[in-house]
């Protein structure tokens, strides 16, 4: 029984996400302004993250960086945690139609490579501390 | 041997910004820290672990495991939970009655779960698995929640007393989020408060929040406002003995703010203790 029950509900979990998170049609019996009311304090919050780690390429693309980040929010989904993913799907996009100024594009390539430093950085401690585990209970195999 | 909150102490909820405060004052009995900060063996910033190498409590506040999920949550993290809070020696870990994520849908915000008994089921499982993975015990936290699903068949207050009930999980009380809710969706947060069993809080929440479109946003960008701290007061006159601690997450305010936002609540609950009486 629990299995069915965990189906139906992610099948109406889904259908939520994707009419908060896609711009997909909100589910019947949900109220739609308080569903897209949701929605948008959401990409409040990932323009915040993303001004946060970003601040050079918001400032260049001044006051019509709001909109085009609200833009690209609506066709990229990501939780606000993942600032860097979001802010580099963004600048990707934003370059395709847009020449910015050398800072911000350093700006970007800083990151990025802080990124993948700190990303090798945790898959190393996750191993350190996998194997800490593993020499502390020798018969625990996860 | 983890040092337990004290009865009625005040606590507040790390941030970077709050450091300076936090190894000066001495009114403050516990901290709560985000657990996804610490996670994957980061360590602690320097001032939180003074104050608890100076045995200040510091509990593990999870928002990742979306216990309301269809699927069970992630093993790797409550693997991760449960090893934050053994090397905080935590009295307790909390986390959410929401879900996260739906497959590889992921709003990363907590959203609310349909007050259902199918969807009841299912949490009552997650939150029995979560409990087995676990060192300490967990504390189960109600959100604020903008919109609410359709065709409920629990109001908030049966459905968060059938939960702790059936799991003999802990509360963490969010008193903000139990007004926000009550505003927002037309109940009385007071009638929710008296029908919750609060002999399961093991702390609560107090926080500020901001209006947008007529809607109250639990934002915790402002200042506790008086009908909050009334709330307070009135969880005080039935629960005396509940630790409260202050929830800022963005416009930070100066340390002098932080202090008279603490007074507030402890002359809110002063005042609910005297009822009891």
């Amino acid at each position: 029984m629990s299995d069915e029950l965990r189906l139906r509900l992610r099948q109406e979990q889904t259908q939520l996400l994707r009419g908060l998170l896609l711009s997909g049609p909100v589910p019947a019996g949900f109220d739609a302004a308080r569903v897209e009311l949701t929605a948008s304090l959401l990409i409040e919050k990932r323009w915040r993250h993303v001004s946060h780690v970003r601040p050079v390429l918001v400032r260049s693309l001044g006051p019509t960086g709001r909109q085009r980040f609200e833009h690209h929010a609506r066709e990229h989904t990501f939780p606000p945690a993942d600032a860097q993913a979001d802010a580099l799907c963004f600048f990707r996009g934003v370059t395709r139609t847009t020449a910015l100024p050398r800072d911000a594009v350093r700006e970007q390539a800083v990151a990025l490579a802080r990124f993948r430093r700190r990303r090798r950085r945790a898959v190393l401690r996750r191993w350190l501390s996998g194997a800490s585990r593993l020499l502390r209970h020798p018969g625990s195999v996860r | 041997m983890p040092a337990d909150i004290g009865p009625g102490t005040l606590g507040l909820g790390w941030r970077r910004e709050c450091a300076s405060f936090v190894l000066v004052q001495s009114r403050l009995g516990f901290l709560e820290v985000m657990a996804e900060s610490l996670s994957d063996g980061r360590r602690l910033p320097m001032a939180l672990e003074a104050v608890r190498r100076r045995g200040m409590p510091v509990i593990p506040h999870g928002v990742s495991l979306s216990l309301g999920s269809a699927e069970p949550p992630d093993a790797r993290r409550l693997r991760s939970l449960a090893a934050l809070a053994e090397s905080l020696d935590a009295p307790l870990v909390s986390e959410h009655i929401a879900f996260v994520r739906s497959g590889a849908l992921d709003a990363g915000q907590l959203l609310p779960v349909p007050r259902t008994r199918d969807a009841l089921h299912v949490l009552v499982e997650n939150v029995r698995i979560a409990q087995k993975a676990l060192p300490v015990p967990l504390a189960l936290e109600n959100i604020a929640a903008i919109f609410d699903w359709p065709q409920a068949e629990l109001d908030e207050a049966d459905f968060l007393t059938e939960l702790l009930e059936r799991t003999g999980a802990l509360l963490l009380l969010d008193v903000a989020n139990l007004y926000a809710n009550g505003r927002n969706n037309g109940f009385d947060a007071v009638d929710v408060l008296e029908r919750l069993p609060l002999e399961r809080v093991a702390y609560v929440h107090v926080a500020g929040g901001s209006e947008v479109d007529g809607v109250y946003v639990d934002s915790h960008a402002a200042p506790v406002p008086p009908a909050v701290l009334s709330l307070v007061e009135e969880l005080a006159a039935r629960c005396p003995w509940a630790p409260l601690m202050l929830e800022r997450d963005r416009e930070h305010p100066t340390e002098a703010e932080l202090d008279a936002e603490l007074d507030a609540i402890a002359a809110a609950q002063r005042a609910g203790c005297a009822r009891v009486r």
